[in-house]
């Protein structure tokens, strides 16, 4: 059994006095430590794929089952724990708290929750993160004085400090240029091997698709083709 | 980092939402403190002026239909004749059980006009106090004689103040001094004459103790038609048939007496034959308005007061005991009034108050909507943006609360320092005096601050419901950072 599991997924959005058919009946599963594309032109359902898995929508019909966890079937307050404890987030406008620093927003997180740690541990755990985003000089610096890229990489290590099962990356490089993009997914795809962190995330860029070691394509809201990899080759 | 933390980093930076809600209260508190502080040391004075006066903690009078005070009965129609408070012996013997009582004495109320023999209009209104000579100086020592000797036990006589003498004089062009007769005219156009025995300063500045003149109790009880007659014995028919006379006026418009002469009867005339009343005024001795009691800690009153009506209620008397400001009268309901407005016009200003602060914070959600979906994203449960969300909103209640409290504070400080000059009579009637020296009484800062946290409180309600209604998918919906 895969660590997340979609099975005949449909969701559908009003829109006005008409309705909407995001997705029409998704299935496919995603293992443990895979790092996986979920790719596809705009419009293809990839957004609304990656919220059904991140606990931030449910589907019309089907099952999206993360873990034993079937998320249809929780309340509210269960689907925040679980995102707190099971998911990280990566957004593709990278969503940071403007009012706090780099090493605040990579702690916020943390304060969300019981976090287990001791004040030193926790300290020595997000200079890590940092220091592993390449951001250790400006980790007092507030979003607005960062880069594009940057910023992504602070919602990288945001994404990280809970240690999550799986990491969701709505579009991560959409607003970076491709160096930059590219350098974010290099860097997403180490802290997989060397964490064995589930990443998944979603893009329309073909280069980026290619350090996937599985991908998905969608076309319409319907899976076209899915592909899956050698691991040990995903970096280019 | 603490919510507070975070909290204070997002009031920082929406610095001119936090500008508009907190000047808003900043006002507002100012106000409030400023305004809640002079009406209180108003009061303060007010109730000294009026305790150590002439009112004492308590009064105690007969049941009426509206609210007794020493200067009669308050009713929808004016100001009645005071009823006579029964039972005097029994009240008199229960006051000097009581250990709160410090003193007490008695009091007969009247209201008539200053006139002098030969002038057949009115002369200036004043308000008659009845007093027990022997007892009453002994708890308000309330004037300095200017000329003549103060009242004494068994002397008929009056004490008008100098203002009351400066009006007579104006108004009739009569110049009275120290024993001459001045005539008291009540509005029944009963008419007595009584020995002006001095004249009088108020030692505090009291618009209602200008309108006072003080009398001997047997010459008031005669004007007014008080009596007791508890040992008043008519000798024969003739006296008889004048007792069922309801007014001791009556007296004087019965044929038998007077209706033979034509003339209208001069007001020498009616003064010498109320001489004959003489005998019958004193057996009324024991019959008051009022007792006025003082206690032994002013703080006493209200249970004091509530202890005295159950007594009342108990033993069947139709008595009351009321409190100063119902002892003061009209005079006491100014200020009172006054009081109510201004509480009104606070009431409305916090409803605004509220409204604005509840209108920007509905604003600031609508601008943070995706900062509040992605923190639920990531995993933040409702009871964290609550607290966010009420955490700003109680700090920009607090500290703006607080820096206005600060500063009205500074400012009746510096008033209480140099002092409010009371420019006019009614500002003196307001003040309690001639000058305010208005402070900060730690009650008025502590409601400030509890009205900061409700309105704290309940501002925030609607945005955050708003708040909490943000689903985490609008932070993928929404640009930020």
């Amino acid at each position: 059994m895969g660590i997340v599991q979609l099975t005949d997924v449909k969701k559908v959005y009003p829109l006005g006095k008409t309705e909407v058919q995001a997705v029409r009946g998704v299935s496919f599963t995603i293992e443990k430590g895979d790092f996986i594309s979920i790719a596809g032109p705009s419009g293809s359902g990839k957004t609304t794929i990656l919220n059904l898995i991140g606990c931030i929508d449910t589907p019309t019909s089907g099952s999206v089952r993360i873990g034993d966890k079937t998320t249809g079937l929780l309340k509210d307050s269960v689907l925040t724990t679980l995102r707190h404890e099971a998911l990280g987030f990566i957004f593709q406008s990278f969503n940071l708290i403007p009012v706090l620093n780099v090493y605040e927003n990579v702690e916020f997180p943390l304060l969300l929750g019981d976090n287990k740690l001791s004040k030193k541990e926790t300290k020595e755990w997000i200079d890590s993160l940092i220091e592993d985003v390449g951001l250790t000089a400006w980790k007092t610096h507030r979003p607005n004085e960062l880069s594009g890229g940057q910023r992504q990489r602070v919602a990288i290590a945001r994404a990280l400090v809970t240690k999550p099962l799986i990491v969701l990356a709505d579009e991560p490089t959409a607003n970076l240029d491709s160096a930059t993009g590219e350098a974010i997914i290099e860097l997403m795809k180490k802290i997989n091997l060397q964490s064995k962190t589930t990443f998944i995330f979603s893009t329309h860029d073909s280069k980026i698709v290619g350090i996937a070691d599985h991908v998905v394509r969608l076309q319409d809201g319907l899976v076209t083709s899915e592909e899956r990899r050698e691991r040990s080759h995903a970096s280019r | 980092m603490p919510l507070v933390k975070l909290a204070w980093r997002n009031l920082w930076a929406h610095r001119s939402k936090t500008l508009v809600i907190g000047g808003l209260l900043l006002v507002a508190i100012f106000l409030m403190v400023v305004g809640n502080a002079f009406l209180d040391s108003a009061m303060v004075g007010l109730r000294k002026s009026f305790v150590e006066s002439f009112t004492g903690e308590v009064i105690i009078g007969g049941k009426a239909e509206g609210t007794p005070s020493l200067f009669g009965v308050l009713s929808g129609t004016g100001i009645e004749a005071s009823p006579l408070v029964p039972s005097p012996e029994r009240i008199a013997a229960y006051l000097k059980a009581q250990p709160e009582v410090k003193a007490f004495t008695t009091q007969v109320t009247g209201a008539d006009q200053l006139n002098v023999e030969g002038n057949e209009a009115g002369g200036p209104f004043v308000f008659l106090f009845g007093i027990d000579a022997a007892s009453y100086r002994s708890l308000f020592d309330n004037v300095s004689l200017l000329h003549g000797n103060d009242l004494t036990p068994g002397q008929e006589g009056i004490l008008l103040s100098q203002t009351q003498v400066d009006r007579m004089k104006k108004e009739l062009g009569a110049s009275v001094s120290v024993g001459d007769k001045i005539l008291l005219q009540d509005f029944g156009n009963a008419i007595r004459q009584v020995t002006l025995r001095g004249i009088f300063q108020s030692k505090q500045s009291n618009q209602a103790l200008e309108l006072v003149a003080y009398v001997d109790p047997v010459t008031l009880r005669a004007l007014s038609g008080i009596s007791g007659g508890s040992s008043f014995v008519a000798t024969d028919a003739a006296s008889t048939s004048l007792l069922g006379a309801t007014q001791p006026d009556e007296l004087f418009q019965a044929t038998s007496i007077v209706a033979a002469s034509s003339k209208p009867t001069s007001s020498k005339k009616l003064a010498q034959l109320l001489g004959t009343r003489t005998t019958a005024s004193e057996a009324d001795a024991n019959v008051w308005n009022f007792f006025i009691v003082t206690l032994n800690n002013p703080a006493d009153a209200p249970r004091f007061i509530e202890q005295t009506n159950a007594w009342f209620a108990s033993q069947g008397i139709p008595a009351v005991a009321e409190d100063w400001q119902k002892a003061a009268g009209p005079f006491a309901e100014v200020p009172l009034m006054i009081r109510m407005v201004f509480s009104l016009a606070v009431f409305l200003l916090t409803i605004v108050a509220l409204i604005v602060i509840v209108n920007t914070l509905v604003a600031s959600i609508g601008e943070r909507t995706s900062e509040i979906g992605t923190m639920r994203a990531l995993g933040a449960k409702k009871r964290f943006v609550w607290g966010l969300l009420f955490t700003e909103t109680l700090l920009v209640c607090v500290i703006f609360g607080l820096a206005g409290m600060a500063l009205a504070s500074g400012f009746i400080g510096f008033l209480g320092a140099v002092g409010v000059p009371a420019s006019n009579p009614l500002l003196q009637l307001l003040f309690g005096g001639a000058t305010l020296h208005p402070a900060v009484p730690l009650s008025v800062l502590v409601s400030s601050f509890v009205l900061v946290v409700v309105v704290a409180i309940v501002a925030h309600v609607y945005p955050v419901a708003l708040a909490l209604r943000v689903q985490p998918i609008r932070a993928v919906q929404t640009r930020t950072e």
